[in-house]
């Protein structure tokens, strides 16, 4: 494992990364904000240790965005990974670009599933999770949600299913930042009244940490180790976390950051 | 025997050999089924009533190199989780194979809960799916040699009845359709599935009445090459299209759209027989529901 340290030098590199691009790209910036240890935790906690070559192999541990408004996050990530170059990480969303539309995309090297519609990546994930058990693999299979992702159906009926078929290598974070699309979501679902009770009565492995926080991520992951039920972090974090003008503002879902002057105070704010 | 029983048990016989295959149901039974679930029981998933799940973990599966099948009825394995068919199947371009029993109105009495009958409509507006439209086993058994090795996505629609065996030659998957009569006459009849025996009673009742020969043509691919029936009979010069489906989008429409756009439709004649629009979500048996609709033998004979 990298230094705490470390890490935190890269989640740093991240957040500018993911201004820089999200402002030149009209991307979506505070819900990249609030994932970024926990996507730093993966891809350089030695979780997601591949490269370009590796990634197209089947046996190795596998990652799904299911919330995949998180595309800047990602794409930068996988941009720091040497996945893809800076050319293409800055003509992202253009039209006519290899990077299509503001939500991931599978044709990108490094994306496992295309998401942006929600609810699909824990199914997903379970899928793969289970071919992989059949296959007597051991590889570990990661996804990401959104918290206000899981008002829909069709996550709890990949909850049910892995629950069923004990699919202990099958570990989903959550990322809980208590903002949806329009407005925080203890304004409009129950969904995540008693979150963790409703996990754990599905048969779900379930821990809550700060996911602003990738150390709390990766000792996590680690005590997963010997779980023999499907395993769910409820990483707790912040929308929009290092830009004071974001933060945990429901506003900044879809807002264009375009004034010259709150640009020039979010580049403060990261040192760039 | 059923469509759906010798469908399964082409699976059962190809997943004894290859432990890849897995067959995933949302709890739905089959009599060929219990011997599948007996003997080969790490290779069945009864997943639940969950068909959004299921056709996601499929493709998840067959992201790790699994060869699936996924069994319903047809009704809702289509519509329910058409997101997931579009995107995590079809966008994905994953080698699943959807097939659902119950095409058309195969569970008449059932009502339109489980009726089938826009799923052509639907589905071809999917890039990558391919969709196959058997009219009899002996064909379906061909369209299971083509999935077993495809690396396309694909949907089965099968009759919930037994179909009556038919002429044909060796089938091309790339043409989509094969001639079960007479290939050069001017005037065709076109069908799918349960249609084509109709389509073959018509041809031999008009040459009985008229003396006339009625070429049939039926379409086991809906992504067919049309273009192939169009310019290789000089000779055309009227079709008539059959389908036990709605008239919006389905099989004639694909005929009308393209005799429009390439402007065939001034030297090539089209009529249309299927369910006209204001008929769906009925309740009755088989037969009074083509009456109702006019895709009787004897009501498509008064009209061509």
């Amino acid at each position: 494992m990298k230094s705490e340290k470390k890490l935190k030098s890269i989640a740093r590199k991240l957040r500018q990364l993911i201004l820089d691009v999200g402002i030149k790209n009209n991307g979506h910036i505070s819900t990249s904000l609030s994932c970024v240890e926990i996507l730093v935790a993966l891809y350089f906690g030695g979780h997601l240790n591949f490269n370009k070559i590796k990634f197209k192999k089947k046996d190795r541990n596998t990652f799904v965005l299911s919330k995949g408004h998180a595309e800047t996050a990602l794409y930068c990530c996988l941009y720091l990974k040497k996945f893809i170059s800076k050319r293409n990480l800055y003509h992202s969303y253009n039209c006519g670009s290899f990077f299509l539309g503001n939500h991931v995309d599978h044709k990108v090297p490094g994306v496992e599933l295309t998401t942006g519609s929600l609810g699909h990546g824990l199914s997903f994930s379970s899928g793969m999770a289970l071919a992989a058990k059949l296959n007597k693999k051991k590889y570990k299979h990661f996804v990401l949600l959104g918290d206000a992702e899981c008002s829909e159906g069709s996550v709890w009926e990949a909850a049910l299913f892995a629950s069923f078929h004990k699919l202990s290598n099958l570990i989903a974070i959550i990322d809980n930042n208590g903002i949806g699309s329009l407005d925080h979501t203890k304004n409009f679902t129950s969904v995540l009244d008693n979150f963790k009770n409703k996990w754990t009565s599905f048969g779900w492995n379930v821990q809550i940490i700060n996911g602003n926080s990738s150390r709390e991520v990766l000792l996590s992951i680690n005590k997963t180790k010997n779980s023999k039920k499907p395993n769910l972090i409820i990483a707790n974090t912040i929308k929009g976390k290092g830009l004071s003008i974001m933060e945990d503002d429901p506003i900044w879902h879809v807002k264009k950051l375009n004034k010259p002057e709150e640009i020039e105070l979010c580049k403060k704010e990261l040192d760039i | 025997m059923q469509m759906r029983d010798f469908f399964i048990n082409e699976i059962y016989n190809a997943a004894k050999k290859n432990k890849n295959i897995i067959l995933i149901t949302n709890d739905q039974g089959a009599q060929s089924l219990d011997k599948f679930r007996k003997d080969l029981p790490k290779q069945f998933i009864n997943a639940g009533i969950s068909e959004q799940n299921i056709i996601t973990a499929a493709a998840g599966m067959a992201q790790q190199k699994k060869k699936i099948f996924v069994y319903s009825i047809a009704s809702f394995i289509t519509l329910r989780c058409l997101e997931q068919i579009k995107l995590d199947v079809n966008l994905m371009k994953l080698p699943v194979t959807i097939f659902g029993v119950g095409a058309s109105y195969s569970y008449d009495n059932s009502g339109p809960t489980h009726h089938s009958i826009e799923d052509i409509s639907i589905l071809r507006t999917m890039k990558n799916l391919e969709i196959f439209s058997p009219s009899e086993n002996n064909i379906l058994k061909e369209i299971f040699n083509y999935v077993l090795k495809s690396k396309l996505p694909n949907y089965i629609r099968l009759d919930r009845q037994e179909q009556k065996s038919i002429n044909r030659n060796n089938l091309n998957f790339k043409d989509g359709f094969h001639f079960v009569n007479k290939k050069f006459v001017d005037t065709i009849i076109v069908s799918t599935g349960n249609m084509t025996s109709t389509a073959i009673d018509i041809s031999k009742k008009i040459k009985n009445l008229k003396n006339q020969d009625i070429g049939v043509i039926d379409i086991f691919k809906i992504n067919f090459n049309l273009k192939k029936i169009l310019l290789n009979n000089k000779k055309l010069k009227n079709i008539i299209t059959i389908e036990e489906h709605l008239l919006e989008g389905g099989l004639g429409s694909i005929f009308a759209e393209y005799l429009f756009d390439y402007s065939l439709n001034k030297k090539i004649s089209l009529k249309r027989f299927g369910i006209n629009i204001s008929n769906a979500y009925s309740y009755a048996s088989r037969e009074k529901i083509h009456d109702l609709n006019g895709i009787t033998v004897s009501k498509i004979i008064k009209k061509i």
